[in-house]
């Protein structure tokens, strides 16, 4: 029986549930059962490739994979995962490996085209800033409505301590995003672009450098 | 007799004798005698003392006695190989393996088949951090990220930021200075007031060597210039750390906490250790 003390307590969680499915949803779903971005990462973190996973999805969070990718090479553990997960996609981009995991059927920010540009940077945040502002970049993210979440900048690397002059071509931006990768070493971009109603968010990071 | 080298069998040595001179007064002389020589080693220092496990070390040992073919004992979990010997100095690489034991290994010079006293290396174990430069805080409503090595990260934002420098301690609170590693950073306990809310971020790895650069590190929340973040936009969470040797892993223990945006119209970013 309900004390009357606890009926505010139920409401709010009611409410809660009803009005901020975001929150609700993107709570991953157990401390044992890696979501299938993060297994993607782990993958590419465990081989010391340079490589980028780009998530688009919605309000749902993403598959737990239950197949054991342990022991396997990347492109074993890539081809593993692309078969069971319907949603996954990945290539080879030189030396890069770039994994799309893909819920919903948005236009993608990592696909938009982007110029040749010429970069005299030390750091993967320098050089990523440089694409970010490019005006395709900017108009992309004006068409998608996608507000930027927090960054993370982290910790500097040693393999950013040398000014290095970069030649990206033409292409889009995952292309680039993954020319940086390589160039600087071993690095890897996670691109997370979100939409669950009217939120619309998206978090770029260097889970590797 | 000194100045010998150990081992030597054909060579000439020199003795010191008690015996009247020419004068006839006596006194010490040093004459020389033919024979075999044996000189044991003697280990003065090691330099240096310690050493990241998991990691290969150039290490230097001074003493006298050594000859030319003397080898050196740095018990389990630590292979050591040579550079240049002579008889006062050997030249070494210690290859720490990833499990090798924590703290003290005795280190010993044998040299024709006698065995010097020994020294001690520390093997240090990655366990904590601790902030050895905490930068003032930094706000920008157009301006540009510094990191606290000069360089420019971001431009054209607006928001706040704090450089961050820690060092990297062993199981007895001495500083690493070494490499390469990889440093992983993770989060937790994550709260915030921006709408939407954005969420744990994952975990981030990068390559580090104390030897070259200390672990530098920014806290910033912002947008790209003209957005700025709300005036009670921040975001609170819990800062762990890993380092990762080869396939081995250590935990630190150190856990920060950071908040970091605007609260009630005052920007802040603080960052305080939760757990030493």
């Amino acid at each position: 029986m309900l004390g009357t003390a606890k009926l505010p307590i139920l409401l709010c969680t009611v409410l809660l549930s009803v009005l901020c499915p975001v929150f609700a949803q993107t709570v991953p779903g157990g401390p044992d059962r890696p979501t299938l971005d993060v297994v993607t990462a782990d993958i590419l973190r465990a081989d010391s490739v340079p490589g980028g996973v780009e998530i688009i999805a919605g309000c749902s969070i993403l598959a737990t994979p239950t197949i054991d990718v342990s022991g396997k090479s990347t492109d074993q553990a890539l081809n593993t995962l692309k078969l069971a997960e319907h949603g996954l996609t990945w290539e080879k981009k030189g030396n890069a490996y770039i994994v799309t995991i893909r819920a919903i059927s948005s236009p993608s920010l990592a696909s938009v085209n982007l110029p040749e540009a010429h970069l005299t940077v030390r750091t993967l945040w320098e050089a990523t800033n440089v694409l970010l502002q490019q005006q395709a970049a900017q108009q992309r993210l004006a068409e998608l409505k996608l507000s930027e979440a927090p960054y993370t900048l982290g910790f500097a690397s040693i393999n950013e301590r040398e000014t290095r002059t970069i030649f990206l071509p033409s292409g889009t931006l995952r292309d680039q995003l993954a020319a940086l990768a390589t160039t600087f070493g071993k690095g890897i971009w996670r691109l997370d672009q979100r939409e669950c109603g009217s939120e619309r968010t998206f978090r770029l990071s260097w889970i590797a450098k | 007799m000194t100045g010998k080298a150990a081992g030597s069998t054909t060579d000439r040595a020199y003795v010191r004798n008690f015996a009247p001179d020419s004068r006839g007064y006596c006194r010490w002389w040093t004459v020389p005698t033919d024979g075999t020589v044996n000189v044991s080693p003697k280990l003065t220092g090691i330099w240096p003392a310690h050493g990241l496990v998991g990691t290969t070390v150039s290490v230097t040992i001074s003493g006298s006695g050594f000859g030319s073919a003397a080898t050196v004992n740095a018990g389990t979990g630590i292979t050591v190989s040579y550079g240049s010997r002579s008889d006062t100095s050997i030249s070494t690489s210690f290859a720490i393996a990833a499990n090798a034991a924590g703290g003290n290994h005795a280190v010993s010079v044998t040299a024709n088949g006698q065995t010097s006293s020994s020294v001690n290396f520390y093997v240090q174990i990655p366990s904590k951090l601790s902030i050895s430069n905490y930068g003032g805080l930094n706000v920008i409503t157009n301006g540009s990220v510094v990191d606290y090595f000069g360089t420019i990260i971001l431009t054209h934002q607006c928001g706040s930021y704090r450089n961050v420098v820690s060092s990297l301690l062993d199981q007895q609170g001495g500083t690493i200075l070494g490499g390469d590693f990889t440093f992983t950073e993770s989060f937790s306990n994550y709260t915030t007031t921006i709408n939407p809310n954005p969420g744990v971020p994952q975990p981030e790895s990068s390559q580090q060597n104390t030897s070259i650069q200390p672990l530098a590190d920014i806290q910033y929340l912002g947008k790209n210039a003209p957005n700025c973040f709300g005036s009670n936009d921040h975001e609170g969470f819990d800062q762990s750390f890993k380092v990762t040797l080869g396939s081995n892993n250590f935990p630190l223990s150190t856990v920060y906490h950071i908040e970091r945006g605007n609260y009630s119209g005052t920007a802040k970013v603080d960052v305080t250790v939760k757990t030493p």
